[in-house]
Order: structure tokens, then C-alpha cells, then sequence
């Protein structure tokens, strides 16, 4: 149980949900985020053997930073699947904020880590199981029906097409097919029509019940919040076009993505996860867990909605297994299955946010419970932004601690220093000070390096290992 | 042992383990790498190998679910065996 606890920040909401959506939208990038987040914990494991984070403010505020965005990620998948499910998304944000809060200043919170991992993954397991029993496939065969699909259509039973579902954040979608939508809720929607030369752009306030006909090529932009109804049998806009291009979409994905998605998620993985020491059985488990999971729900997901992503929020995909309970002949409830979605995700939260707390606490000493307070909060207030989506937090935390965590320890940065401070505050600290400065500036490079700017973590790592292998001394000992 | 008999340490020196176990995890690391190369390398090739389909599933998918982690994992154990 004690490895268990030490891998508790790895499988959080937001890396769970945001490889599912992946694969049931038939992303580009998913077979190289589920594979990167896979074996991550494994490459983790054959690090060199670590030193706790060194007492200085230079890693406790980089250690804060690191927890603030993985948190706000975690917590906006929370919020997005309460947002879906019609409640408001700061109420989910508070009760999720003041859950980890509460369990993380108990005593021995760390003991209640391993219940919280288990209790999500059995969770989520057991809703896999009754989704493949309800559907009557095995993974594998759900993966071929999908993949043999003339194309992505609306089904009769999906919520889009009977009471409408509402837009967790602002989407803008591509209509390859003629629909008429209707809204459910009044609300402003924008259509950009591409009939002639040039687009023409329409803003139309639609009353509840007024229905707005898209043709082929337009885009339609709807404002979170809003509630749309579409036409059964209708191909679902900005999905694949059929089966076979959902399967083999991978073949559009940009190889400097790729490398930027595997070096965010192992360099992310090497600086939150345990190192050598530890037994290989639970990394082992966690890694084939996650693949053959995320493959799975993915598969699944999409055979019983094609549609699941149209909302904004990959948590769509993690809640359409829900559906497999309204299928004929199966006995359990689809609030049952979501309840069950909602426990795993929410203890999977509370799990990563104790693990996360660890790092602070060792860079913080005494003062970490004021610090890590201010990381929850701050987490709470980012995920109630309806607008920004979990990746972009979870990306840039991952990419964050690669740059300012991992990269200068694995220049060897445990127990040396440079000047008068600790080896790894200096590399975290150029590390951290090139990550802020490509997100912010990149746009203004020139053309080889305007690229970093959505990876920033191939900059701040090479520059952060570079500092500390050039400049480290070792630390004198003790006597 | 008789007089004349040479002594010969029977007991492993303990620098030979620490120098295997090291060389086995920085292997470990690059086989670990190289898994992780396959997709966008498997995509970016002439033909698209990694589109064939067996049993109806592409080969890139069946690598990623079950291969892909189930190599790593093996080589993880047999990195751990040599120490």
C-alpha cells in the first residue's frame, strides 16, 4: 500500500478524462498520450535515486506553482462533469476545494492516500465492466464496430437529440452535413457562413424553441452554458468522418506535437513520481491499468456516443458510459453508473491533491499548511473559469515540473550547490524563469523557435539540466 | 584448506552488482524511450504500417493497449532482476 501511496499523484481526473476524450474523439494525438502517460511511471521508477525537495522559497513557490495548475486541472474536470450533469460548476469547485482541504490537514492524511487510489480505480473498473456487459463486446470487439462505422451519426437515444445538452465552454463547430438545431435555452450563437469568396459571420439571438438551419461548411460558435438540440441520423459536426478515419486518425499528427506530448508527460512524470527504490509491481499494475483503461472506455465511449466531446469537456466521453444502463435488457440505473463515475473521479482528486501536498510540505517546513491552503485556493478559482480547459493547466504543470523539477535533478542536482544555494533551486529557477518566458513571449519568435511556444518544456529542460551540469559543485559534508 | 592451498574468496566483490544494476537501468531507460518513439515514428513511415488491421484493429492500437505497456513492464522487471 505504502508504493500505492507513492504513485497517487500520477492517475488524477484530469489525465483520466483527457485520454478518454481523446481516444472516443479520435484524436490525433491519442495513441501518443496514452502511451506516454502509460509507461511514464515506469520511466519514473528507473530514476537515479532522489533527495527530498530542498528547503528553499525558490522550490517551495515552483513546488506551489506545480501543485496550483495540476489541481486547477483536476478540479476542472470535477467541475466539468458537475457542470454536465446541471449543477453549477463553483459549487463543485468549493465542495471539491474543501474535500481535499479536509482530508489532506488530517492527521496521517497520507494513510488515507492508497484508500482514496483504490477506491477511485475499482470504481471507474466497475463501470468499464457493465458498460462492456451492457454492450455485449469485449474492448476489442467494441474497438472494431466502432472502427467499422460508415459514419458518426447522432443515435435516436443520445441526450443531443432528445432535451438537448448544454456547452460546458465555448465551442465552435464544423458542419461537414445540412441541420437544423434548436435551441433549448435562449441564447446568442454565431454562424460563419462559407458560401461564396468570402465568410459572412451572423450573431443570432435565439428564444427557446427557435431553430436555426446550418448548411454544409458553416461553423456554428456556442457560448458555454448554452442548450442545443440536433437532428437524429445527422452526421455529429467536428467528429470524424466515419469509423475508418476515427481509427487511423493518428496518421495527422505533427511529429514535433508528438515529441513535445512525450517529453510534457515523462519529464512531468519523472518529477512528481518515486524513483528507484520502490517495488516495480504497482508502477507495473498502474501502467497497464491505464493503457488497456483508457483504450478501453475510449472504445466504448465512442460506440455509445459518437457525440461525446461536442460539449467542450472530455469529461463527456468519461460520463457517456453511463448511457450502456439505458440499453435493453440491463438491470442498472444510469444514476447509479454516474454516481459511481463521480466517486472515482472525486477520489481520484482527493488522492492526487495528497500527493501533490507531499512536495510542499518538504520545501516548506513549517509553513507549508498556509502555503497549501493558497494552492487550493487558487486551484478552486482557476477551474471555476469555465473557459479554460483541463489540458491547458494539466499541460503546462506537467511541462512546469519537467522544466524546474526533474530536468535539474537529473543533472544531478540532490545535494550540490551553486554558489551559496541549493543546486536544484538555481536549475528550478532557470528552468521556471524559460518556461514563463516561452509561454509568454513565444509568439514573438522567430520562425524555428515559434514552435516551443506549445512546448515550452523542450526550452526550460534543456536550459535548467544545462545550468546545473555546467555550474553545480558538490555540497561539503557535514564534518 | 592445507598449507599450500591458495584463498580464494568465495563471496562476489560488491562493486560488480552496483555496476550491473546500473548498466541495467540506464538500458531500461533507453528501451523505455524507444517504446515511447514507436507511435510517431510508426505514423511517419511510407505506407502507413501502423494502419494495418488484425483482427480488426490497427497495429498502432493493439502496440499502445497491450504491447507497447506490456514490453515496458517486462523490461522494468528484468532491469530489477540483475540487481
Amino acid at each position: 500500500m505504502t508504493s500505492l501511496r507513492a504513485f497517487a499523484a500520477w492517475p488524477g481526473p484530469a489525465l483520466v478524462a483527457t485520454m478518454i476524450g481523446a481516444v472516443a474523439a479520435g484524436a490525433a494525438a491519442a495513441p501518443t498520450l496514452v502511451l506516454a502517460v502509460a509507461i511514464a511511471p515506469l520511466l519514473a521508477l528507473v530514476q537515479p535515486p532522489r533527495a527530498a525537495t530542498a528547503r528553499h522559497p525558490v522550490t517551495l513557490v515552483i513546488a506551489a506553482a506545480v501543485a496550483a495548475l495540476l489541481l486547477w486541472a483536476h478540479l476542472a474536470v470535477v467541475a466539468d462533469a458537475a457542470a454536465l450533469l446541471g449543477t453549477r460548476r463553483w459549487h463543485a469547485c468549493v465542495a471539491g476545494a474543501a474535500l481535499a482541504l479536509l482530508v489532506t490537514l488530517m492527521p496521517n492524511a497520507d494513510r488515507w492516500r492508497s484508500a482514496a487510489v483504490t477506491l477511485g480505480a475499482a470504481a471507474l473498473l466497475v463501470v468499464l465492466v457493465i458498460a462492456g456487459a451492457a454492450l455485449e463486446r469485449a474492448p476489442w470487439a467494441a474497438w472494431r464496430d466502432a472502427a467499422a462505422r460508415p459514419a458518426l451519426v447522432f443515435g435516436g437515444g443520445s441526450p443531443w437529440v432528445a432535451a438537448g445538452e448544454r456547452f460546458v465552454r465555448s465551442t465552435t463547430l464544423a458542419f461537414h452535413e445540412g441541420q437544423r438545431v434548436v435551441a433549448v435555452t435562449p441564447g446568442t450563437f454565431r454562424v460563419v457562413e462559407t458560401d461564396g469568396e468570402r465568410p459572412v459571420v451572423r450573431d443570432w439571438r435565439l428564444a427557446a424553441g427557435d431553430a436555426l438551419s446550418i448548411r454544409p461548411g458553416d461553423t456554428l460558435t456556442a457560448e458555454p452554458g448554452s442548450r442545443l438540440r440536433f437532428e437524429p441520423g445527422k452526421r455529429v459536426p467536428g467528429a470524424p468522418p466515419s469509423g475508418a478515419a476515427w481509427a487511423d486518425a493518428a496518421r495527422r499528427a505533427s511529429s514535433l506535437h508528438a515529441l513535445a506530448l512525450v517529453v510534457t508527460v515523462a519529464l512531468g512524470a519523472c518529477a512528481l513520481l518515486p524513483s528507484a527504490p520502490r517495488p516495480v509491481s504497482v508502477a507495473s499494475g498502474i501502467t497497464l491499468a491505464i493503457a488497456a483503461g483508457a483504450a478501453s472506455w475510449g472504445a466504448y465511449a465512442t460506440l455509445l456516443a459518437p457525440e461525446a466531446g461536442l460539449a467542450g469537456s472530455p469529461v463527456e466521453a468519461v460520463l457517456s458510459l453511463t448511457r450502456a444502463a439505458s440499453l435493453p435488457g440491463h438491470a442498472s440505473s444510469p444514476a447509479a453508473l454516474t454516481g459511481l463515475v463521480a466517486v472515482g473521479l472525486l477520489a481520484l482528486f482527493v488522492a492526487a491533491a495528497d500527493a501533490l501536498r507531499q512536495p510542499i510540505v518538504e520545501a516548506g517546513g513549517g509553513r507549508w499548511a498556509g502555503v497549501w491552503g493558497a494552492v487550493i485556493v487558487a486551484a478552486a478559482v482557476g477551474a471555476a473559469l469555465g473557459n479554460v480547459a483541463p489540458w491547458t493547466p494539466l499541460a503546462a504543470g506537467l511541462a512546469l515540473a519537467g522544466g524546474a523539477i526533474a530536468a535539474p535533478r537529473l543533472a544531478g542536482a540532490d545535494g550540490a550547490r551553486i554558489a551559496s544555494w541549493p543546486a536544484s533551486a538555481v536549475g528550478g529557477l532557470i528552468g521556471a524563469a524559460v518556461f514563463v518566458g516561452v509561454t509568454a513571449f513565444g509568439a514573438g519568435l522567430p520562425w524555428p523557435l515559434a514552435g516551443l511556444r506549445e512546448a515550452p518544456v523542450l526550452a526550460a529542460a534543456p536550459a535548467a539540466w544545462l545550468i546545473v551540469k555546467v555550474l553545480r559543485r558538490e555540497a561539503p559534508s557535514g564534518r | 584448506m592445507s598449507s599450500s592451498s591458495i584463498p580464494i574468496r568465495t563471496r562476489r566483490c560488491a562493486i560488480i552488482p552496483v555496476l550491473m544494476a546500473e548498466r541495467a537501468r540506464r538500458i531500461a531507460v533507453v528501451v523505455l524511450v524507444l517504446l515511447l518513439a514507436v507511435p510517431p515514428l510508426a505514423t511517419a513511415l511510407p505506407g502507413s504500417p501502423a494502419s494495418v488491421r488484425v483482427a480488426g484493429i490497427t497495429l498502432l492500437w493493439w502496440y499502445v493497449a497491450f504491447a507497447g505497456p506490456l514490453t515496458a513492464v517486462v523490461v522494468i522487471a528484468l532491469s530489477r532482476l540483475v540487481r
